[in-house]
């Protein structure tokens, strides 16, 4: 639904990689756990060793003690395996559990780097790339190297050195026979290589689709409410069964390719064991071949095949986690837009001096410039209000503010400071912000007050949110602040979630502050209790405000009149109202409104 | 095992297919253990008795039996590719139909990452298990059986030896499944919540960068990345434990049986060939045991992600649809409230799905506030508060709004106005009273008929991924080109529309991103507007635009909505003068109601309102 758009950071399309390179990129992964990974292959060397010796023994069991009779001999022998499986079992469980422990680790650390990453991108990644894809990034795609890694890399260890185990003591036993083996080999590693080629694209197509399938389930469950609204729910459902659709075919695809892969190597087996049979039958009958060596020599063809097999099935696995692992470093691989110089300082406390400078501004795909040539200034302590037009470009303004975009032409300055040359985190932290989203997360109404300030005592949560005008209803929670805010927090009025939003910036104690529509859905009556709270907080600070309703613009300092993406009109209300412009067509429209809705007959003031 | 008994039951539509799947999963074993019987075959007939025939005999017959094998296997795996594919196609589309049916109530309890996480992960668990674990279960047991058999035949005593190892063996698989099944639904539980989580942290990211928070996050986050982590390794350990323990039963098994037969061999009451095939057969019957660790870990797992499914499928949706609807032919829009009370009650939702009960991603206490310490159950109401049991959101609500007519709704934030308007179009059930559309109980309406008749604009916009137009058409995907922007122009979104690069072909970014806060509501407004309601419900729905463009929009509407009873929830004064009917909401109760002049005149709450604007202008 969204291809065909390219913009910065758009993760589109399956991803594709080199496979060796996306290995090393793996494999560097395991790097810290070098001093446990070769602890594991000395133990898995030891198993397996132990392992082979086992059927050796056996083997020696009938031509040395059974066959001349030797039941003495024959109990120590027995008495021997018993002891070689017990240190194999033990070794096994050894090399098991730190596995256990190496792996989740392993999947747990891409996981942390992948979600650490999603942190640094900009708000222009983020605005490109549904939730949901980017959900199975995380969980699903590492998952996918989780199922390979877990049990794959003793496996793959313990079948190499079975196999060539395995095939030195068949060449010790028999070096004609052996080289016959060595025969097939070619033809085995040409089966796995055409299989699992297949097998690779298949498994790209399936995490790529499990990540659209989890991009609509994200969509249409967190907009639930809308569907049921608008009675979608069959058109939904016919979107979900179609992406569902193609992920079970994909799925399909790559599971009837895996299966394929094993049959083959039994098969071969088979004919090998048939053959050697008819080739060692042939050789006893004239004498040349003792029997016991011959039915060894079968067991040792059963377990060359079997870690044969298990190699390519485990290959065919990890095409499964390079699939997943592509998808992961794809991601990783897009650079955040927005980023701090190398040598970039923190920025100091500020006064709070605000200037932009002939900023202009456009979202990267839109060829459209959002914002124009806009100067502004304000001094410490000012508040500027922002009105204009919706769409005109006024939250913009207080994005590029806060640097969630960069300009692209003219600059910003905080206190004399241009703000690409100072560390992110150091200016949002000055900077307090209520958005026209209000956004909630789930947890306890304190938690998402603290939000603001993670140090904040609960005498200070409660103090931000009297002035915010939210403490009334709150303690009307029978939680009162402990009361769980769910999901989005669904469970509270529009109004009531931005009065704790309003909050949240409070505590945060900013030198700036910046009030987007921040009580646009407050009843009146309530805003006009919450406004003189606000008038006394934003003393000393500056302050931008977005806002419809003149009453708070009335009180600002400078109002600066956005339309059209450009500034067309500035100056204080009573400047603007005399400059007999769009402010002033804007200002008495409204006022004329309530004025012709009601008993009061005053005439307009000009100025009070 | 009941929650894979449910989900094995979806196999019935693949019945030919799981046919074939045993015949074919049957065949290659037998195919197997042909090879030993053959090889002892070649060497007692053909080489002690130094007969090459036989060995041709022989080798032939295992060649014949390999390719044979091969055949059936390669049907084997597209029958279980089939099968287990479809099965978790069907699952998922069932579970995601099931979620849909979910009503509001329902869903203020629920966690989008915990309901993703059950529709794929737990899924694919299930399916992993249907695919490769039964399959391979069966073979398992076959093959064991078979060379089980085998063995007692060449040697009844021998193979008693193998049976004993086998009942201590299935002992410890027992003990094994009842430790592990409950830690893995647990597993699955912590990643649910890892991805309830992660899905918060993106959709409010713009929240996490206004407050600098990446770094709480990325700390949060690790915290349930580690909490998940462990949860894997401890039952990674019981895995990494219980192989070597059974690979320890098995070979001993082997080696005691070994022992026994060289001795018979050596009193001469067992062939050396024997004695060979015998030996043979245990490593091809037992050695699928050793798999069995992994069948086992695939057996807990499946069954605790099914359990998780069908807990899903179990949870009844609030709201049901009636047996037998009424039905309404020319709708009218006549809507009337009569003693309606509302307040929230858990009683009809299983706890099950619960999203406190799951814990949430943020909570650093992990204690859950459901029950605050003066001992009152908290619960959730319509749109409102969060208020004790019983307690009512609305109480006594009646009204009556005509045909045609325009009803506004005001009052102070958390009021009840949007619990009341969210009533209309069944989103809650009321608790008393009854709620009638066209005269007729909501409840007895079938719902997505009585959804098609009303159009809602929500207070909080969302907007999908897709184009302008497509939102627009949400309603109605079939609405032609000069329908929807008939629509937008009522809407007052037509002039920025045009302004975008690519008009109504234009792309509406993640959470709505290039749109400013006015313009969405404006789209959601005239995606109402295109489904033709004869019912319109505008919920706070122009809050964030200006003032000139409210203005326009409302005289636009006054002229489209001209027959269409609307519901307005508004906060400025300016939106409502010219209602019908407007009604004062004060805690949960009609406090007045009447003209903008009635108001103005008789109610002190309503000049209130009216002067708390007036003195901003």
């Amino acid at each position: 639904m969204r291809l065909g758009f390219g913009g910065g950071g758009m993760l589109t399309g399956e991803a594709a990689g080199n496979t060796r390179r996306t290995l090393a990129r793996m494999a560097a992964y395991l790097r810290p756990y070098r001093l446990q990974l070769l602890i594991v292959a000395f133990f898995v060397t030891i198993s397996t060793v132990l392992r082979l010796f086992g059927p050796m023994l056996l083997g020696r069991a009938i031509d040395l003690y059974i066959a001349p009779g030797n039941a003495v001999g024959l109990r120590t022998l027995a008495l021997q395996i018993i002891a070689v499986y017990l240190g194999a079992a033990a070794t096994a469980a050894v090399q098991g559990l730190i596995m256990v422990v190496l792996g989740q680790r392993f999947v747990s650390d891409i996981r942390a780097g992948l979600f650490s990453h999603l942190q640094i991108m900009s708000m222009a990644f983020h605005d490109r790339n549904q939730v949901g894809d980017l959900m199975s990034r995380i969980t699903n795609d590492s998952e996918a190297i989780n199922r390979t890694l877990s049990n794959g890399l003793i496996e793959f260890t313990s079948n190499i050195l079975l196999l060539g185990g395995t095939f030195v003591a068949m060449f010790l036993l028999n070096w004609q026979l052996a080289l016959a083996m060595l025969v097939l080999m070619p033809l085995m590693l040409l089966i796995t290589g055409e299989v699992t080629r297949r097998s690779r694209a298949a498994f790209r197509t399936v995490q790529h689709n499990l990540g659209a399938l989890n991009a609509v389930m994200e969509e249409n469950i967190a907009g639930a409410r809308v569907v049921q609204a608008f009675a979608r729910e069959k058109e939904v459902y016919a979107t979900f069964r179609e992406v569902n659709s193609r992920y079970r075919k994909a799925g399909m695809t790559a599971d009837i390719i895996t299966a394929a892969l094993g049959p083959m190597f039994t098969t071969m087996m088979t004919i090998t064991i048939a053959v050697a049979a008819l080739l060692g039958g042939w050789l006893a009958i004239g004498g040349v071949l003792e029997i016991g060596v011959l039915a060894t020599f079968i067991i040792y063809i059963m377990n060359f095949f079997r870690p044969m097999r298990g190699i390519a099935m485990l290959y065919n696995q990890l095409q499964s986690a390079l699939a997943g692992a592509e998808r992961i470093f794809q991601t990783l691989d897009v650079d955040p837009t927005v980023t701090d110089r190398p040598d970039a300082p923190p920025l100091e406390e500020i006064k709070g001096d605000v200037e932009f400078d002939n900023v202009s501004f456009s979202y990267d795909a839109e060829p459209e410039p959002v914002l124009k040539n806009i100067s502004l200034h304000a001094r410490p302590g000012a508040t500027i209000a922002l009105v204009g037009p919706t769409g005109a470009g006024k939250t913009t303004i207080v994005s590029l503010l806060s640097r969630f975009y960069d300009v692209d032409e003219g600059s910003i300055r905080i206190d004399g400071r241009d703000i690409r040359d100072v560390q992110q985190a150091s200016l949002r932290k000055q900077l307090g912000i209520v958005l026209q989203d209000t956004f909630l997360f789930s947890g306890t109404v304190r938690e998402n007050i603290r939000y603001g300030r993670l140090d904040a005592t609960d005498e200070e949560v409660v103090a931000a949110a009297e002035l915010a005008n939210a403490d009334g209803f709150i303690r009307l929670l029978p939680g009162g602040y402990n009361s769980q805010v769910s999901e989005q927090g669904n469970n509270f009025s529009e109004g009531q979630r931005q009065l704790i939003a309003i909050a949240r910036a409070v505590l945060a104690d900013p030198r700036i502050l910046i009030l987007d529509e921040a009580t646009s859905s407050v009843d009146t009556r309530t805003e006009v209790h919450l406004q003189q709270a606000l008038l006394r907080l934003l003393e000393g600070r500056t302050a931008f405000v977005i806002a419809h309703r003149l009453s708070t613009i009335r009180n600002a300092d400078e109002v600066l009149v956005v339309n059209d993406h450009r500034i067309i009109e500035r100056g204080s209300h009573e400047q603007l109202l005399a400059m007999k412009g769009f402010y002033h067509d804007l200002y008495t429209s409204q006022y004329m409104r309530v004025k012709a809705a009601g008993p009061v007959t005053e005439p307009v003031p000009q100025a009070p | 095992m009941s929650g894979l008994a449910r989900v094995v039951r979806y196999l019935r539509p693949y019945l030919w297919m799981t046919v074939l799947g045993i015949v074919t999963t049957i065949l290659p074993v037998l195919m197997e253990l042909v090879t030993p019987r053959m090889v002892q075959f070649i060497i007692d007939q053909g080489i002690r008795a130094g007969d090459m025939g036989a060995v041709w005999q022989g080798s032939g017959i295992m060649m014949l039996a390999a390719i044979l094998g091969a055949a059936t296997t390669i049907g084997q795996g597209i029958a279980r590719a089939q099968i287990s594919q479809g099965i978790a196609f069907d699952l998922r589309n069932d579970l995601f139909r099931h979620i849909q049916l979910f009503s509001f109530a329902n869903l203020d309890r629920m966690q989008t990452g915990q309901l993703m996480t059950r529709v794929s992960s737990d899924v694919d668990v299930a399916r992993m298990f249907l695919s490769a674990g039964m399959a391979l279960l069966l073979r398992t047991l076959l093959m064991v059986i078979g060379s089980l058999a085998m063995m007692l035949i060449i040697d009844w005593r021998l193979g008693l030896i193998m049976v004993a190892m086998l009942i201590i063996s299935g002992s410890v698989i027992f003990w094994f499944l009842r430790i592990v099944g409950p830690l893995f639904s647990i597993v699955q539980q912590k990643l649910g919540k890892l991805n309830t989580l992660v899905q918060e942290n993106l959709a409010g990211v713009h929240v996490v960068k206004a407050f600098v928070r990446e770094q709480y996050e990325i700390e949060n986050f690790d915290r349930d990345n580690v909490d998940y982590m462990e949860q894997n390794i401890r039952v990674g350990w019981y895995l990494a434990l219980v192989m070597p323990v059974l690979l320890v039963l098995t070979n001993l098994g082997a080696t005691i049986a070994i022992w026994r037969g060289g001795v018979d061999v050596i009193g001469g009451r067992l062939t050396i060939g024997e004695l060979v095939a015998f030996s043979n057969y245990m490593l091809i019957g037992m050695s699928p045991l050793l798999l069995l660790s992994n069948i086992l870990s695939m057996i807990s797992r499946a069954e605790a992600s099914s359990k998780r499914v069908v807990e899903v499928l179990d949870t009844e949706p609030a709201i049901q649809s009636p047996s037998s609807p009424a039905l309404i032919e020319e709708p009218a829009g006549d809507i009337s409230f009569e003693n309606v009370s509302f307040h929230y009650s858990g009683s009809r939702i299983k706890r099950g799905l619960d999203a406190a009960a799951g814990g949430n991603g943020r909570s650093q206490t992990g204690v859950p506030d459901a029950d605050p310490a003066n001992g009152r159950r908290l619960t959730r109401t319509a749109n409102g508060n969060v208020r004790p049991v019983g307690e009512e959101v609305l109480d006594g609500i009646s009204l009556h709004a005509a045909s045609g007519q325009k009803i506004a709704l005001m009052g102070a934030t958390g009021s009840g106005k949007s619990t009341l308007v969210n009533l209309i179009p069944r989103f809650y059930d009321a608790e008393g009273g009854v709620v009638k559309v066209d005269g007729v109980d909501v409840r007895n309406w079938e719902p997505v008929r009585l959804r098609k008749e009303i159009g809602v604009v929500l207070q909080q916009t969302t907007l999908f991924a897709g184009t302008v137009r497509e939102n627009i058409a949400y309603g109605r995907p079939d609405a032609t080109i000069e329908e929807v922007v008939s629509a937008a122009q009522a809407a007052q979104a037509h002039d920025f529309i045009m302004q975008m690069p690519e008009q109504y072909e234009s792309l509406v970014e993640a959470r709505g991103a290039n749109l400013s806060g006015g313009q969405k509501q404006r789209i959601a407004i005239a995606r109402a507007l295109l489904t033709k309601p004869s019912v319109l419900i505008l919920d706070d729905s122009t809050s964030a635009v200006d003032l000139d463009t409210e203005l326009r929009l409302q005289e636009a509407l006054a002229e489209k909505l001209e027959g269409t009873t609307t519901f307005i929830v508004a906060q400025r004064i300016s939106s409502v003068v010219d209602a019908d009917l407007i009604l004062v909401l004060d805690d949960g109760k009609i406090a007045a109601r009447g003209t903008h002049e009635e108001l103005l005149a008789g109610s002190e709450i309503y000049r209130e309102i009216y002067y708390s604007q007036f003195e901003e202008a």
